[in-house]
């Protein structure tokens, strides 16, 4: 498409290059009409069907311009000069429009499911905010169940998703800055967060990497987060994906950064420390005795989730005498009949593990648990009676399954399960030296590893920078009175979230 | 630290010195002091502890003088720059000979209690390669992999001792202070090879975020360190008494197989306790490989920190590789110490001060006549 400048005075034109544009698009929606009782004046009308709402266009722009501007003074006649502003302030009954004078932008308006209405005349068109595409309402949380807590969580509109955020924050000073992601898809991408709260090197450093996108399609959130990690090739995710909002209003009040994306029900919160990823909104909702017995839990499952397999084949093969003698002999005399050495027992099992995760995740949702079932269950059982694994290997291989569903956050799981197979295979080579060798590996990992600036492992690291508070929610929540001060992500100058010194 | 690259704070500083201190001599330690001492050899590592304590203040004293030079500068500026030269290359020398000797011995113990059929040459590739790539990940890097790892490393084996304690015999350190003077300093002058890596101190203070406060912070951190040493010793001592504990080539591996948690999952724990030696070791791997790197790259201002990590840990895996037995490793230990550690410990930061203390009062005095 040849760059389009500026809006034409005569309409003909103006609806050749419009035309030209959408050419051969058959859901785009354009008419030419007359106005006035002697058909003084030609306007055209342009917009996609489904995109914006067509109801609304009929009644509060075609009828009033077709039918009520003859009704009402003043007439067109009256209009004189200024035609635009006439038929702008008197012409069409809606309440967000604006002028345009760029051919290109009003066609970006429109699809976006805007609609754009050119006067014969007039090198200015009036876009209205009309989009009214289909969507799924509010829907509840999916992947982010809660005992106690809102059930709403995000959708694929875009304007959805920010009203539910600002729906929790009725705050002038909560912000958004919205742009225009992926030359093709043009995908609205928004910035939310507290103008006071935000550190401006963060923001600045966020409003950066964003704008350094250049791609041509932005189909999800997911594209976002993987184009503005620093460290792309760490299997830990550096931004944290939500579909819940209050989970989202609660880091914003934190002083991080929400990116909202269209067509995605996953916001993104940045900057994120792994400490972040074990955080659920329900430990904030319930007695803070639970709360730290569930984080407790958590970081246990967490480090299990990652290490049971690769601790049970460094233990089973390289230093059995170190278990209890009457476990060791149950555990040999399990694996009599068993004709692979273990970690290709465990590897067969982990490799099971992961196919019925996958299966069930594919399949349409009341088979989904059927071959949790059938899986789990009938082949395990049946693949222990052949011999073919031990029950100690199914019973460890799905522990660290169980311990994995126990973390909240899908991405950290993923990084997990994926640095599990180099555990495994590292204690299968060098037994516990192996074992610790991936542990350290792991660890000088995530030490050199940071989410836009802040250590990933905060406030395991560099805790003294905030004077050690944010310990208060870490492994262990503190109750909502002592949490005092906002964590290291928020401007320093706004650290106090209670008492009197709270901004 | 955060949003800076590349500076760390004096608890990191702390952390990681306590680490080095800990992984380089404490498996031998509880040895070398009753070898001379006897069953006081607990207070020949007392002693040591406070000669070393001292030394660090020394270190950090003429550290802080230059808390943004780099050594190979401020020795240069203080002692002229071949001077500057050859001492940045004999501290490389030190560095990569103590790690070869270091490796060595963390092989063995490897050996002894983990991997028995692995050959020493795979141990040592794996952990120089580990080492290496944590220290190709910088200062602040190693400070937070210290924060991270630092209670790994201590809380099991003070579990161990806690639980050891119960099983001591104090008659076995009684009579208290029956070893001869002489004695006594022998043993605290071979215990102090435990404190090797203080000197190191003369590297660190261009990454501190607030060098003023590192004299205060080092001294403390040796002696806790110290203390806690001297601690393991005396338990040492008293579990099996001075002579044995002078006969076994690692006392403190023979503590942990002698322990019996009461209703513990695991019936020998040695084998668990060791994997957070692995840690410790580990410590030491990139602190010598950061350090020595870093001293080349300084120096000669050429290339990139990786490849001079590179080339250190060849340097350090092919001496390994000639050093045949464990008393042929410690026999060039204790060589070592008496020369190169003792040089860059405590001779080299006194000449370096008395250098400093002089050039000041001369420039003063200049200053003063100038004036008047």
């Amino acid at each position: 498409m040849e760059t389009l400048k500026n809006i034409n005075k005569d309409l003909n034109t103006n609806i050749e290059n419009i035309e030209a544009a959408f050419e051969n698009c058959g859901d785009f929606v354009k008419r030419k009409f007359a106005v006035g009782k002697y058909k003084e004046l030609w306007l055209y009308v342009a917009y996609f069907d489904m995109m914006a709402n067509n109801n609304f266009i009929d009644d509060n722009v075609m009828k009033r311009l077709i039918t009520s501007i003859r009704l009402t003074p003043p007439t067109m006649n009256e209009f004189n000069d200024d035609i635009f502003e006439g038929l702008k302030d008197g012409g069409i009954s809606a309440s967000d429009m604006k002028e345009e004078v760029n051919l290109e932008a009003a066609i970006n308006s429109i699809l976006s499911g805007d609609t754009a209405l050119f006067i014969d005349g007039s090198d200015k068109a009036i876009i209205i905010a009309s989009r009214g595409f289909p969507s799924r309402g509010v829907p509840s949380s999916e992947s982010e169940v809660v005992i106690r807590g809102a059930r709403d969580a995000f959708s694929e509109v875009f304007r959805i998703n920010t009203t539910l955020i600002r729906r929790r924050i009725n705050d002038t000073r909560l912000k958004l800055e919205q742009s225009q992601v992926g030359k093709r898809t043009k995908t609205a991408v928004g910035l939310m967060y507290m103008d006071d709260l935000v550190r401006p090197n963060i923001l600045e450093e966020t409003q950066k990497r964003i704008k350094n996108i250049n791609i041509d399609a932005v189909l999800d959130s997911g594209y976002i987060e993987q184009l503005i990690e620093k460290s792309w090739a760490s299997p830990f995710p550096q931004a944290q994906a939500t579909e819940r909002p209050d989970k989202v209003a609660s880091a914003i009040l934190e002083g991080r950064i929400a990116i909202v994306v269209d067509n995605t029900p996953f916001v993104l919160i940045v900057p994120a420390t792994l400490d972040t990823f074990f955080q659920s909104p329900d430990d904030y909702y319930q007695r803070f005795e639970l709360a730290s017995l569930l984080r407790i839990l958590r970081f246990l499952a967490g480090f299990l989730a990652l290490t049971a397999s690769g601790l049970y084949i460094a233990t089973a093969v390289f230093h059995p005498s170190m278990l209890p003698t009457s476990l060791m002999l149950k555990m040999a005399s399990a694996r009599m009949n068993v004709p692979f050495p273990v970690v290709v027992e465990i590897l067969i099992m982990e490799a099971a593990f992961e196919l019925l995760k996958e299966a069930g995740i594919r399949l349409p949702a009341p088979i989904g648990s059927t071959i949790g079932i059938v899986g789990g269950l009938i082949v395990g059982q049946a693949a222990v009676e052949a011999g073919i694994v031990s029950p100690i290997a199914v019973i460890v291989v799905a522990f660290g399954g169980i311990c994995s569903f126990v973390l909240p956050s899908i991405s950290l799981v993923n990084a997990f399960r994926m640095l599990k197979f180099v555990l495994i295979f590292l204690s299968a080579a060098f037994g516990f030296v192996g074992f610790w060798i991936g542990i350290i590996l792991t660890s000088i990992h995530l030490a050199s590893l940071k989410s836009f600036g802040i250590p990933y492992m905060f406030p395991f690291v560099s805790g003294e920078v905030n004077g050690y508070s944010d310990f208060k929610d870490s492994i262990f929540r503190a109750p909502l009175f002592k949490m005092r001060k906002r964590p290291i992500f928020c401007n320093p100058d706004s650290v106090n979230r209670q008492g009197g010194d709270e901004k | 630290m955060i949003f800076v690259n590349d500076k760390i704070s004096i608890r990191q500083l702390q952390i990681l010195l306590i680490l080095n201190i800990f992984g380089t001599g404490v498996l031998t330690l509880p040895r070398r002091a009753t070898l001379y001492a006897n069953q006081d050899g607990w207070i020949s590592v007392l002693i040591a502890v406070l000669c070393a304590a001292l030394l660090s203040l020394i270190v950090t004293t003429i550290a802080n003088k230059f808390p943004s030079d780099s050594f190979y500068k401020y020795c240069g500026d203080l002692l002229s720059r071949p001077v500057a030269f050859v001492l940045a290359m004999g501290f490389v020398f030190k560095l990569i000979i103590n790690l070869a000797l270091e490796l060595r011995f963390f092989g063995e113990v490897v050996r002894q209690t983990l991997l028995e059929t692995t050959p020493f040459w795979a141990i040592a590739l794996l952990i120089l390669a580990i080492g290496g790539y944590a220290a190709s990940k910088g200062y602040e890097t190693r400070a937070r992999l210290g924060e991270m790892l630092f209670l790994l490393v201590f809380l099991p084996i003070i579990f161990v001792f806690v639980v050891a304690s119960f099983k001591t015999d104090v008659q076995n350190v009684m009579p208290v202070l029956q070893t001869p003077v002489d004695g006594l300093l022998r043993g605290a002058f071979y215990s102090g090879m435990s404190f090797r890596g203080i000197e190191l101190c003369l590297l660190a203070f261009p990454f501190l975020s607030s060098p003023n406060n590192a004299r205060k912070g080092v001294f403390f951190a040796v002696l806790a360190i110290g203390i806690l040493m001297a601690i393991v010793a005396f338990l040492t001592i008293a579990a099996f008494g001075p002579a044995d504990t002078e006969i076994q080539l690692f006392p403190m591996l023979q503590m942990m197989d002698h322990v019996e948690v009461p209703g513990s999952l695991l019936e020998r724990q040695k084998a668990f306790i060791m994997s957070f030696w692995i840690i410790s070791a580990f410590f030491i791997v990139n602190a010598y490989l950061f350090f020595s790197s870093l001293l080349m790259k300084s120096t000669f201002k050429k290339g990139t920190h990786s490849n001079y990590i590179l080339l250190c840990a060849a340097a350090v895996f092919a001496v390994s590789l000639f050093v045949k037995t464990l008393s042929d490793a410690e026999r060039y230990m204790e060589l070592m110490f008496v020369t190169f550690d003792l040089f860059y410990l405590a001779a080299l930061p006194i000449l370096l001060l008395t250098v400093s203390s002089f050039k000041k009062l001369l420039n003063g005095g200049n200053r003063g006549s100038k004036n008047g």
